[in-house]
């Protein structure tokens, strides 16, 4: 085990280390269009966050990420327990997660663009990334649940309903969790790489196609560095919740 | 009523029983003595609905109750949550409440009630899987080992309400327990793997029948 001061100062050392590589590179290279320096990029990113334009962007790829990943969540939670139960059913999706799991992301969002306009083509791509991610942490976190408690409810006919609400999904609450962790950073990434491939008006991945098309690498770090600071705020107001809300029923 | 006919049950190539005829009526309670490995439990399944016969029939129409080996209670209810689980859901919430109560007060876990399972001792992790069992509406109750690791004392004052609450039900109990057996039963039985099955024992023979298995079980038998 390690301690909490341990910990941090490891953290520290290993990201100072990061920054100072970053730096040491950039000024050899010694020109913002191939590597800007972390100054810079830090100076351009405060330029950014005052500007409403940013806001903007944030909030409609941030929106896209939400309705993706809680439609995905609703959908393999629900399709999650049906083929948990029923190996029928579980055959019978089979093909379909194997092929949304194996199709290559470029493609995909390549047709997704011929067949839909921008803003449903993201959330498309993103359903087809994460679905099956969050499904399979479902079915098997069914395919996990106590057998003896299972015979109980079977034996005593518990009705389903309450054998859903009081058994299933506690039980599937450590895969949730680990579903939403894993699932929410991934929505993330895939919506904004299908933002910067369609093009929707406001969006994340707009900004970075803009900033790319001016030639202004600086922009693209920044808009980076400002992807990897959402997505760590994101961990931990997960984290929290978790630890307010989680510990109890 | 239930009652199995004929009913066999194998293991891979092993045969567990063959033939097996029992039934046990109405208000009656029928003890299992058997040693360890000789398919106590799996007979319980069968009669539970929870395996199916490989020949033969169980034939029962009702409602069963189970109190398991295992207490099986559900890790994130507490005592009296779980002690409720499997009661009717038709009563209302009065009815619930004075049924729960009554049953957490007769197996003295009024004080835990408000605990999770994680947090109480395997005794009385026992006690709240019983007290589940007797809520649950039932026309069958099978119990497998019921009353094990409890004190003596305590035993005794649950042995002596367990009839009344288990009047005019059929009544299947597998136990190891002299004093549990010789106080519930009506009927006794020694099962045997196959070919012997099950044997009716004289209610006065349970103490020798009881002395026979643990030689049994001494001498190196294949044990569970």
């Amino acid at each position: 085990m390690i301690s909490t001061s341990g910990k941090r100062f490891w953290l520290t050392i290993s990201s100072l280390f990061g920054v100072l590589l970053w730096k040491v590179v950039s000024s050899f290279v010694a020109r913002e269009i191939i590597l800007p320096s972390p100054e810079a990029v830090v100076v351009y990113l405060i330029g950014m966050i005052r500007e409403l334009s940013t806001w903007v962007a944030v909030g409609a790829t941030l929106r896209r990420v939400l309705f993706s990943f809680l439609m995905n969540m609703f959908f393999a939670l629900a399709a999650g327990v049906v083929s948990g139960f029923s190996h029928r059913f579980y055959y019978i999706l089979k093909p379909l997660i194997t092929v949304m799991k194996a199709v290559p992301t470029m493609g995909v969002i390549l047709l997704s663009l011929i067949w839909f306009n921008s803003e449903t083509a993201v959330v498309f791509v993103c359903t087809l990334i994460v679905f099956p991610l969050l499904y399979s942490s479902v079915v098997t976190g069914i395919h996990s649940l106590d057998k003896g408690l299972l015979e109980m409810h079977q034996v005593f006919r518990i009705p389903r309903y309450k054998m859903l609400t009081r058994f299933v999904l506690p039980s599937l609450r450590p895969y949730l969790v680990a579903g939403v962790m894993s699932g929410l950073g991934l929505s993330m990434k895939v919506i904004i790489a299908a933002e910067v491939l369609s093009q929707p008006k406001y969006g994340i991945g707009t900004m970075f196609q803009v900033e790319r098309a001016r030639l202004n690498t600086t922009g693209v770090f920044a808009w980076s560095l400002l992807v990897i600071l959402l997505t760590a705020g994101m961990d931990i107001l997960f984290a929290q919740l978790r630890k307010r809300y989680g510990a109890k029923r | 009523m239930i009652s199995l006919e004929g009913v066999g049950k194998n293991y891979g190539e092993k045969i567990l029983f063959e033939n097996l005829e029992l039934s046990v009526p109405r208000g009656s309670v029928s003890c299992i003595l058997g040693a360890s490995g000789c398919g106590k439990t799996t007979l319980l399944n069968l009669m539970a609905g929870l395996i199916q016969p490989d020949s033969g029939r169980v034939a029962f129409r009702g409602r069963i109750s189970y109190v398991f080996q295992e207490p099986r209670l559900l890790p994130w209810a507490s005592v009296r949550e779980n002690a409720a689980y499997a009661m009717d859901p038709h009563l209302n919430k009065q009815e619930r409440k004075e049924g729960t109560d009554f049953m957490l007060e007769l197996l003295e876990l009024e004080e835990a009630s408000s605990l999770l399972p994680g947090q109480i001792s395997g005794g009385m992790a026992r006690r709240a899987a019983l007290a589940r069992g007797l809520l649950a509406p039932y026309d069958l109750i099978l119990l497998d080992e019921p009353l094990s690791s409890l004190d003596p004392e305590l035993r005794g004052r649950i042995l002596n309400v367990l009839p009344d609450l288990m009047k005019e039900k059929a009544v299947v109990l597998v136990t190891h327990d002299y004093a549990v057996a010789e106080a519930l039963s009506d009927r006794v039985y020694l099962l045997s793997t196959a070919p012997d099955g099950l044997r009716a024992v004289d209610k006065n023979d349970i103490e020798g029948t009881l002395h026979q298995i643990d030689l049994f079980n001494r001498e190196g038998s294949p044990s569970q």
